[in-house]
């Protein structure tokens, strides 16, 4: 009798598995065929579009770019120089030191020759004391402030407080942007007035060149966990993200590129000190500010290659930053509970937030059980062939598919590694993906659930490599 | 039903497979003929540059032969060719109108890329390939097309419009530009809805125009429709030329706040000092942001005149209206004389945003913008 119960019970629970995870794929699925609409109208567009008019235009808004830095000595003067050397018509660069142990601050003021300056400011959010504020007669579109450790939601809100342009971007001190970046990024607030927020596509940048912090040839990263993380990202960004912004529910806006309208922000507070995931927790606020207010407003994303980053090359680096990604998701997600189900605030209420509590947060859970006890259950003659052949095709086979629908997309749009090389690399480890690599994302992200009180406020460090004249080392 | 589902396995492992196979394959092939169409264009582009370079430096004094013409209307049938051929020619149309250009476009009109996006307009439904062929159009500056542009004004959709708007404009025909506006107005009085292209966008379309802007302001400046009008008023204050201000100057009082504003600034960027007295009763303006634009233009047009007025000003409930009169005291010469009485007040909001003017003002030599 016992035993026919518990027989019963690993039967219902791998048919629970199954049924999750084949929602989760066919999900997946409808976000790579919404992506590939949006895609398809988008290039198209871009093909008559002529960005070169507005480069020089004096219609478009003025931009801040908030670069929050701690500890970033290895990167901070490429990035700042390939900020400044942006083609667009006004701009500020606020880079803000936040409490950096290393020689971060002394390497920017020697490097640009900036003298301290006595410069009050409108503190309209709350952050940590400043200690100073930087600026150069030879670069008046520059200006650095130094300030007491506070976390990067709190650097944000200081670079905030000292912009004084109504759209600002905040962008990773790590981070190298194409120079027509901030054309692509204020096009959705030209285009229509009541966009509040744009996020934009974040590419690795590991293996390629970069000089003079300007990406002059993309390849491929000899290190494969790099490698990998290309198609996740290409997965998380193109379908993903499309995905919502086509139902106009996108919930997170990547911090390393993220441009927003100053007094919306100001008018929910800025960025909420003291979380993880200080991206996804502002886009909240912006839904929940503008379902209150009862305003029309749209979070944008462009698909458009301007940014790309470092990502971590080592499993430690990688696997603290998916569990800060995770707790932060955990997060956010509790700090507006009262969002979720919520016909007040629409797609958002009913269908992205409950989706990113489903398949997001509990998905490490039923992908972590389902990889232990399936085969477990299997063994044990729980299961039978058939049943097992099933939970394999939907758990590997439709996601090696969804791998390569992603890089097809790519291929189709922004062709970004456009050699037959770089494709068959791509595609070999879009199937290599599946096995091994997203596994262990999995436990880190699980781990991300374990430890979420425990580990809610720290940042952890990820180390970085400098940017090369050359390949970049550390390959 | 164990052979049902056996067999839906079988299947479900078979089409994954076949899926995974094709869409690799796929690629890879899209790979190897994108390549190959690439290596096409760059050889033909090499083929011809030399040629075709020579061609357009002398194009001014030398129309090409009828020899020359017809191998290039050969070469357009091919949808590579054309496409190299049609980058050289727009961008070697960018230049300001001259005879080159003039010619330019005659070429192109001679060679059949003109005929060939008019096809597009009239018979394609498509509207990324009609935005795209409003756009070269507009780019070969050519009147033949501009019936075939006017007929896509009304397009539903915004791009198409955009587009279709921008190629008036830079062909330069004052009449189909106004008819197309015509259009617009005349839609949006009928559906009841407002013109739904950014104020941004129209005011790109209007910087534009290549045609006479005076004649151009002059008319559209007066429109009954004030968001049209307002756009044309911001137009004018970025083209700088001091003849529109006397039409400009009749909004400074206009009941419609955005339109105020566009005069009150557009006075500024013109920096015509006969209206100092209308942007000085402005700083009175109900509006904040009103009052800030004038106290902006006031700097920009820097009269003496204005101090008293900005002095007020300093002490505004508004943080951008303070800004905006520091600055401007600042950048009128006489203004710095003032700095001192100001530091010795007891206006602590005055004397803080001085001191924010003065830190800024080495690197600050344009106003702020974002208000305006």
């Amino acid at each position: 009798m016992l035993e026919t119960i518990i027989h019963a019970l690993f039967v219902s629970f791998s048919y629970f598995i199954i049924g999750y995870l084949l929602i989760q794929n066919i999900i997946y699925t409808f976000h790579l065929i919404f992506s590939a609409f949006k895609l398809s109208h988008y290039i198209k567009k871009i093909r008559y579009s002529d960005y070169k008019r507005y480069l020089r235009s004096d219609n478009m808004i003025p931009i801040s770019v908030l670069v929050p830095a701690y500890n970033e000595m290895a990167t901070i003067n490429e990035n700042i120089t390939s900020l400044l050397d942006l083609s667009y018509l006004e701009y500020e660069v606020i880079i803000i030191n936040d409490g950096s142990t290393d020689d971060t601050l002394e390497m920017i003021v020697s490097t640009f020759d900036m003298k301290l300056v006595k410069q009050p400011f409108r503190a309209i959010l709350k952050t940590e004391e400043i200690n100073g504020i930087y600026r150069t007669i030879e670069i008046p579109n520059l200006t650095v402030i130094d300030k007491k450790n506070g976390g990067k939601a709190d650097a944000l809100n200081a670079g905030i407080n000292l912009s004084k342009y109504p759209v600002f971007l905040a962008v990773d001190a790590d981070s190298v942007l194409e120079t027509d970046s901030l054309v692509r990024v204020i096009m959705p607030f030209v285009d229509d007035k009541d966009t509040v927020a744009v996020g934009g596509i974040v590419r690795v940048a590991n293996g390629s060149e970069i000089r003079n912090g300007v990406i002059t040839n993309i390849q491929l990263p000899n290190n494969n966990l790099a490698t990998f993380q290309i198609i996740e990202y290409l997965q998380a960004f193109l379908t993903g993200r499309m995905g919502w912004d086509a139902l106009n529910s996108l919930l997170i806006i990547s911090g390393a590129f993220g441009a927003f309208k100053k007094n919306i922000v100001l008018a929910v507070g800025g960025f909420t000190p003291g979380t993880l995931g200080e991206d996804m927790e502002l886009v909240l606020k912006l839904h929940e500010y503008a379902g209150k207010e009862n305003k029309d407003y749209k979070i944008k994303f462009i698909p458009d290659p301007v940014c790309w980053t470092q990502v971590p090359q080592k499993i430690g680096d990688l696997r603290r930053q998916r569990k800060r990604w995770q707790i932060g998701l955990i997060d956010s997600l509790l700090k507006h509970k009262k969002l979720i189900l919520n016909p007040k605030y629409g797609k958002v209420g009913m269908l992205a937030l409950p989706y990113y509590l489903i398949f997001e947060v509990l998905s490490p859970i039923v992908e972590f059980l389902g990889y232990i006890l399936l085969p477990f259950y299997f063994i044990l003659g729980y299961i039978n062939v058939k049943f097992f052949t099933l939970y394999l095709i939907v758990t590997f086979l439709y996601g090696i598919i969804l791998s390569i629908g992603v890089l097809l997309l790519e291929e189709y749009t922004f062709n970004k590694y456009p050699t037959v090389t770089q494709i068959l690399k791509l595609s070999l480890f879009s199937i290599l993906t599946n096995f091994g690599y997203r596994q262990m994302t999995t436990l880190f992200r699980l781990e991300g659930i374990l430890r979420f009180r425990k580990d809610k406020n720290t940042w952890g460090v990820i180390e970085r490599t400098v940017f090369d004249s050359g390949p970049t080392i550390n390959q | 039903m164990n052979n049902l589902i056996y067999s839906i396995i079988y299947t479900l492992i078979v089409t994954f497979a076949v899926i995974i196979l094709l869409l690799q394959v796929y690629l890879i092939v899209k790979r190897i003929i994108d390549s190959l169409g690439q290596r096409k264009r760059s050889n033909y582009q090499k083929s011809i540059l030399t040629d075709l370079n020579i061609l357009i430096d002398h194009i001014a004094e030398q129309f090409p032969s009828e020899e020359t013409i017809r191998s290039y209307q050969n070469a357009i049938l091919d949808k590579s060719k054309r496409a190299v051929l049609e980058e050289i020619l727009i961008h070697q149309l960018e230049s300001p109108k001259s005879e080159k250009s003039i010619n330019l476009s005659k070429l192109c009109d001679h060679i059949g890329l003109i005929d060939l996006e008019i096809s597009t307009l009239l018979n394609n439904k498509n509207p990324y390939k009609i935005s795209r062929s409003c756009k070269n159009l507009g780019e070969y500056r050519s009147k033949k097309a501009l019936p075939a542009i006017l007929s896509h004004v009304s397009n539903n959709t915004l791009d198409v419009k955009y587009n279709a708007l921008l190629a008036l404009a830079k062909i330069g025909d004052l009449n189909a530009y106004l008819d197309a506006f015509i259009i617009l107005f005349f839609e949006s009085e009928v559906s009841g809805d407002q013109i739904y292209l950014s104020q941004r966008s129209m005011i790109e379309i209007a910087d534009s125009f290549e045609g006479d802007k005076l004649e151009m302001y002059n008319t559209m400046i007066d429109s009954n429709t004030s968001y049209i009008s307002t756009v044309f008023i911001k137009s004018a204050g970025n083209y700088g030329d001091k003849a529109v201000s006397e039409k400009i100057i009749r909004y400074v009082k206009d009941s419609n706040r955005n339109r105020r504003a566009a005069c009150t600034k557009a006075l500024g960027q013109l920096r015509d000092n006969r209206y100092i007295n209308d942007l000085i009763e402005a700083l009175d303006d109900a509006d904040w942001e009103c009052r800030a634009v004038a106290a902006k233009s006031l700097g920009l047009i820097g009269d003496a005149q204005a101090l008293n007025a900005l002095m007020k000003t300093l002490s505004d409930k508004e943080w951008w209206v303070r800004y905006n009169s520091a600055w401007s005291i600042v950048q009128i010469p006489e203004g710095l004389n003032l700095v001192e009485s100001i530091m010795s007040n007891d206006d602590q909001f005055a004397k803080d945003i001085i001191m924010s003017v003065l830190a800024n003002s080495k690197s600050n030599l344009v106003p702020l913008r974002g208000v305006g």
